[in-house]
């Protein structure tokens, strides 16, 4: 298959039990898959199994029964060192908090993939992460500590530090669910811009209808099962011509 | 910071480790602070329990042996042998049928002494062997008698192998010789005497001469305040009719306890008698040794219960950290790297309460050992509040005690940590 059309992450029918026994069944065979560059939502209620799934293909979690691929691989084959640095080079995270590290400044925190996978930031990298805080308006607060940021700043911080180093799908969490209106929608269209710049695939659970609907697809899931899956520009073409067939 | 420096040029930890580890340490609320106060707790006790216990032993141990020699050489007494032994097995073999008596009027003598000396001198670990004529007699001044016993000594060579000058409460010991005398201060009261006083000494031999009182020693032994008397080696040997020989050679070896050692090695080549303090004084020896196994057990515990400090602190930190460490390894953290990052940690509330531990018991062991009782002495010096002895040994072994024992508390929580789920510690860190 051509490299550049390969799924980054692919789950084939994934399923999660939380319990010994019957358990609670929180994702039952799911098939996904996140194309490079794509911008997807994952939308569904609270226990719906969004963010199980979200784990699952972070390499957080692993499945019960099926497989998770990324970068071609089968996670269930690989042990803790190759995971941690599967989801170190390939993968970025948002959390809905930003979950910054404290003792830490926010450049530190963006500079800290590069020091646990390479031992330190290259001058590239470091120049890279800079360009970062300047797009996403943090360049005169990169020396803060989280603690001195609003919680729109730190969130912005924390995707910068999901950025650094230049991951082929960022996966968030609920990104603006601890923002007020104003600031969640800054920080979607930043993750809006960063994709359409940088390339760089968006997984996105998110309760917001109206900040799903931005996205290129949307995912609903439902009782651990995708119930939906479709292309908004597909379905706004397909809505434009039924109008104006019924015109 | 150095003993991180120096990690992170071996290789074993990198960069993101110990820069995590040490901003973990230095921002903890008051954490890093308590456990590295716990282990320097520890080891302020270890280094000041140990100087107090070796200043005790150190004074009592000049107390005991500070008046004589390390090891004695002695003429061997001439035993005499039974005529005939029963042969036979079991309980019966070598039982010796005729009665042995000991031969009690005969002098021993030794006259090959010079030889001897230089030899036992060129054993390694001898500081100096010296000759004395050793005998029994009484002291008189009017009509007060005391007994006696006899110590004819060249008084440069005596202070070589007796650590006794402060004991010389008056006069002057490199006095003594065949017309001065060096007397306990109980013989001085019961005799009457007092320096320049003139005093009459009688061998068993019968022989009498008179001596002047140069010296007066307080040798913290009652027995030897009361009886001694040291006399020019010649002025003894006359008394003693024993010509130009000697009773015994004095050694002493650098080490106090290398007699042992010392004894067995002059055994190998003399039939003469030999002794060492340490084999005189068993009793004493075991209870120095009691002493240490006491004071070790305490330390032991001292540090245990540092220990259990610094792991139950580490593991309310891994608590506290749960989430930046589900963080961590979202960004690609592994679980050794976590495991490394807690054990830095541990290894530096080791070092940081080795170093204050350390700083504060030395010093506390310089004032105590500084702080003198005015007109008391112990161990022939000067007494100090609590006997102190401080040797930079004990802060060597408590300080990597302490490194080893935060290093080793750190384990269990490191590995909580390092096996801490991702999910579980983002969702509910």
């Amino acid at each position: 298959m051509d490299k550049r059309k390969m799924p980054v992450v692919k789950t084939v029918g994934i399923s999660k039990r939380y319990g010994e026994g019957v358990g609670t069944w929180a994702l039952r065979g799911v098939n996904f898959d996140v194309a490079p560059g794509e911008f997807v939502a994952i939308v569904g209620a609270s226990g719906s199994g969004k963010s199980t799934l979200l784990n699952m293909i972070g390499a957080l979690d692993q499945p019960t029964s099926g497989a998770v691929y990324i970068n071609g691989q089968n996670t269930s084959y690989l042990d803790e060192n190759a995971l941690a640095a599967l989801r170190g080079d390939t993968l970025g995270f948002i959390f809905q908090f930003h979950y910054l590290l404290n003792e830490f400044s926010i450049l530190e925190n963006a500079l800290m993939p590069f020091s646990i996978r390479k031992g330190g930031p290259s001058r590239d990298d470091r120049q890279w992460v800079e360009e970062l805080f300047c797009r996403v308006g943090l360049q005169d607060s990169m020396h803060c500590r989280p603690k001195q940021l609003s919680g729109g700043q730190q969130q912005r911080g924390a995707i910068v530090r999901a950025l650094a180093n230049r991951p082929k799908v960022v996966l968030a969490d609920e990104p603006t669910g601890n923002l007020d209106s104003r600031n969640g929608a800054m920080v979607f269209d930043l993750l809006r811009e960063l994709n359409t710049t940088f390339g760089t695939g968006f997984v996105l659970v998110t309760h917001d209808d109206r900040l799903a609907r931005e996205a290129a697809r949307i995912v609903a899931v439902e009782d651990g099962r995708i119930v939906a899956n479709y292309c908004v520009e597909e379905v706004e073409r397909e809505a434009s011509q039924l109008r104006h067939s019924e015109k | 910071m150095g003993v991180f420096a120096w990690l992170k040029g071996t290789k074993i930890v990198n960069k993101f480790e110990l820069k995590v580890a040490w901003r973990h340490l230095l921002t903890s609320h008051g954490q890093t602070e308590l456990t590295v106060g716990a282990v320097a707790v520890g080891v302020l006790l270890v280094v000041f329990l140990s100087s107090l216990i070796n200043g005790l032993q150190v004074g009592l141990v000049e107390d005991v042996v500070g008046s004589i020699p390390h090891v004695i050489v002695e003429a061997a007494s001439h035993e005499a042998k039974p005529l005939w032994q029963m042969p036979g097995n079991g309980g019966n073999a070598g039982a010796v049928i005729t009665k042995v008596e000991k031969m009690s009027s005969q002098k021993q003598k030794i006259s090959e002494w010079r030889r001897m000396c230089e030899t036992i001198s060129m054993i390694p670990g001898v500081q100096s062997a010296a000759p004395s004529a050793v005998g029994s007699g009484f002291a008189s001044r009017g009509a007060k008698n005391v007994g006696a016993v006899i110590f004819g000594v060249d008084p440069a060579e005596e202070l070589k192998v007796k650590s006794f000058a402060a004991r010389f409460v008056q006069g002057d010991f490199s006095k003594i010789d065949q017309q001065n005398v060096a007397i306990g201060i109980k013989m001085a009261d019961d005799l009457g005497a007092n320096i320049g006083s003139r005093i009459r000494v009688t061998s068993n031999e019968g022989v009498t001469q008179t001596f002047r009182v140069a010296a007066l020693f307080d040798m913290g032994i009652e027995n030897a305040n009361e009886a001694w008397v040291y006399v020019g080696l010649s002025a003894a040997q006359g008394m003693l009719k024993i010509g130009k020989d000697i009773t015994t050679i004095n050694v002493r070896g650098r080490d106090l306890f290398s007699a042992n050692r010392i004894a067995n090695q002059i055994r190998t080549f003399t039939s003469l008698k030999v002794s060492s303090w340490m084999e005189s004084n068993k009793a004493f020896l075991d209870t120095l040794k009691a002493q240490n196994s006491a004071a070790l057990i305490i330390q032991t515990m001292t540090l245990l219960a540092s220990a259990f400090g610094v792991a139950s602190v580490m593991i309310v930190f891994v608590v506290q950290k749960s989430r930046d460490i589900g963080i961590l390894k979202s960004m690609g953290a592994t679980a050794t790297q976590i495991q490394k990052i807690f054990m830095l940690e541990g290894l530096g509330v080791g070092v940081g309460g080795a170093l204050l531990g350390s700083a504060i018991g030395t010093g506390l062991c310089f004032i105590v050992q500084n702080t003198f009782l005015p007109g008391e002495t112990f161990g022939g010096k000067p007494a100090t509040l609590v006997p102190m002895a401080w040797d930079f040994k004990y802060v060597m072994a408590a300080s990597l005690v302490a490194v080893v024992v935060g290093l080793m508390s750190s384990v269990i929580p490191a590995r909580r940590a390092s096996k801490l789920d991702p999910v579980e510690a983002i969702r509910h860190g």
